[in-house]
């Protein structure tokens, strides 16, 4: 999957979750409350899933996961290979 | 009915489960009840089955249950008795927490014991001032030398007076943490927590600790990550377990009420002759069927991973319970007042089933959090 393809399904996940079609790719939905206390492990669950990553113990940081761009640039640095 | 819907192996599992809580939990529930103790014995055999380690993964020694198979294991039990699931439902959160999160060392030390039953472990979130509202603890984790001193207490944790294992939440630097602590730590009491009104023999405790001194090793995930990833997904398994326990108990309440329903006359005429009578046991009958059907829709979604699982779960949770209450209400009903006598099990049953509203998140936090879900997708979808 490109980098775009991957942005896009990112993106349509995350706005789902937080429930906002318009969600500004930097916004920390976390911070904002746009979603609620179950988000994190959906959010894991999703990534885990689409892009055939282990979310490991050193990849537990807010700045992985809080907002499109967050996680984009984490999928990056887990140099995902296919999907 | 469930049969059906079931593959070849969870059927096998599902008729071990049965014929173990017929034997071995039914019999005696009750009066495990009135002594407010579950004995040894029975925990042991459900190590030696490698029950206690059901949910875990072949390779860590455990029979690798798929969700279903899990739920059908408390099911069943629950048919018997709901304070035996609570063991369940929290060692079985513990254990899986450190499959799921543990490091290399947590799982040398810990997993293969609690896969074997050898140790049990426990699940220490609630405090007196923060229950469903869980961002709020006040138990401490303070920074001393490469160990954590906690102070703090917990309450009302099931399984505790004979837990050796204990995943306790606080706040370590402000954020939400866990961590491991073992039962034998200086400054960590347990005190037995009696009189409740349900799961009475569920051993519940109050945890106090005063200066206890604990290797930051044993902080599981990481801090900041206690309640939204490790206490929720631990949780994802624990709300398994109350929604499939609810099944067992709205199973007995139906089985128990048609028996009493057949033999019981009143007027000239047996119980099970009388059209209102007909109509309670309809209403448990139908709504035990679609209990089944939402706690199999959810345990399945979960095992395929489909995004809407953590949701399905928090309904099975919701609706189970809820319907495990009304069938049990029934159950007292159609029972009259030897349904009203402490040591009659559709009593137990009642105080079970409004046991299991209250934990793993309180139906109304159910709906809270199911209810954000959907204003979100609709607010998404904007149609
Ligand atoms: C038998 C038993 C076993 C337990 N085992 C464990 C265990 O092993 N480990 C553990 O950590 N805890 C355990 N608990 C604790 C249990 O999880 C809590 O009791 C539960 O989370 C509710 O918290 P609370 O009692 O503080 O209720 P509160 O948070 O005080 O809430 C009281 C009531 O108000 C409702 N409510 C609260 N806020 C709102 C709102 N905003 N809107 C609408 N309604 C609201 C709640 O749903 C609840 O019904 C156990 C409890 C029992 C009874």
């Amino acid at each position: 999957m490109d980098v775009s393809a991957r942005k896009k399904l990112v993106s349509e996940y995350l706005s789902k979750l937080a429930g906002k079609q318009d969600l500004d790719d930097s916004v920390d939905i976390f911070e904002t409350g746009l979603v609620n206390s179950l988000a994190a492990i959906q959010l894991i669950s999703f990534l885990e899933k689409n892009f055939r990553i282990k979310v490991e113990i050193d990849d537990l940081d807010n700045a992985n996961f809080c907002s499109i761009q967050a996680v984009c640039n984490f999928l990056e640095r887990k140099a995902v290979i296919n999907a | 009915m469930l049969n059906r819907f079931l593959s070849p192996s969870q059927n096998q599992w599902l008729h071990a489960f049965e014929q173990f809580s017929a034997d071995e939990v039914a019999p005696y529930a009750d009066e495990w009840d009135l002594h407010e103790a579950t004995p040894a014995s029975v925990v042991k055999k459900l190590a030696h089955n490698g029950w206690l380690g059901g949910l875990a993964k072949e390779e860590s020694g455990g029979l690798g249950f798929d969700a279903t198979t899990f739920g059908l294991l408390n099911m069943a039990i629950g048919a018997g008795s709901g304070s035996l699931t609570g063991l369940l439902n929290v060692h079985s959160m513990v254990l899986k927490t450190i499959e799921d999160w543990g490091t290399p060392e947590q799982k040398q030390q810990y997993l293969t014991p609690l896969v074997k039953g050898e140790i049990i472990g426990a699940f220490a979130q609630t405090e007196v001032g923060a229950g469903g509202d869980s961002k709020n603890l006040s138990t401490q984790f303070v920074d001393d030398g490469d160990a954590l001193l906690v102070n703090g207490q917990k309450t009302w944790i099931t399984f505790a007076q004979i837990a050796d294992l204990f995943l306790v939440f606080g706040k370590y630097q402000g954020l939400d943490t866990a961590v491991l602590i073992p039962k034998e730590t200086p400054g960590f009491t347990i005190t037995a927590k009696k009189n409740m009104l349900g799961f009475k023999s569920a051993y519940l405790a109050v945890l106090d600790f005063v200066d206890v001194r604990i290797p930051k090793s044993h902080i599981i995930g990481k801090p900041g990550f206690g309640q939204n990833l490790i206490s929720n997904s631990a949780l994802d398994y624990g709300r398994i377990s109350v929604a499939w326990a609810a099944l067992g108990v709205q199973q007995a309440a139906l089985a128990a009420s048609a028996r009493r329903a057949n033999t019981r006359s009143t007027f000239g005429a047996l119980l099970a002759d009388q059209g209102i009578i007909r109509g309670y046991l309809a209403e448990m009958s139908s709504s035990l069927l679609a209990s089944q059907l939402i706690c199999l829709s959810a345990t399945k979604a979960k095992e395929s991973r489909d995004e809407d699982a953590l949701e399905q779960i928090l309904q099975a949770k919701l609706f189970a319970s809820h319907e495990a209450g009304t069938a049990a209400a029934k159950a007292v009903q159609i029972h009259g007042g030897h349904g009203c006598d402490e040591s009659n099990g559709v009593s137990r049953l009642y105080r079970d089933a409004k046991i299991l509203q209250v934990v793993e998140g309180s139906n109304e936090l159910q709906k809270m959090l199911i209810g954000k879900e959907v204003c979100n997708r609709y607010s998404y979808s904007a149609v």
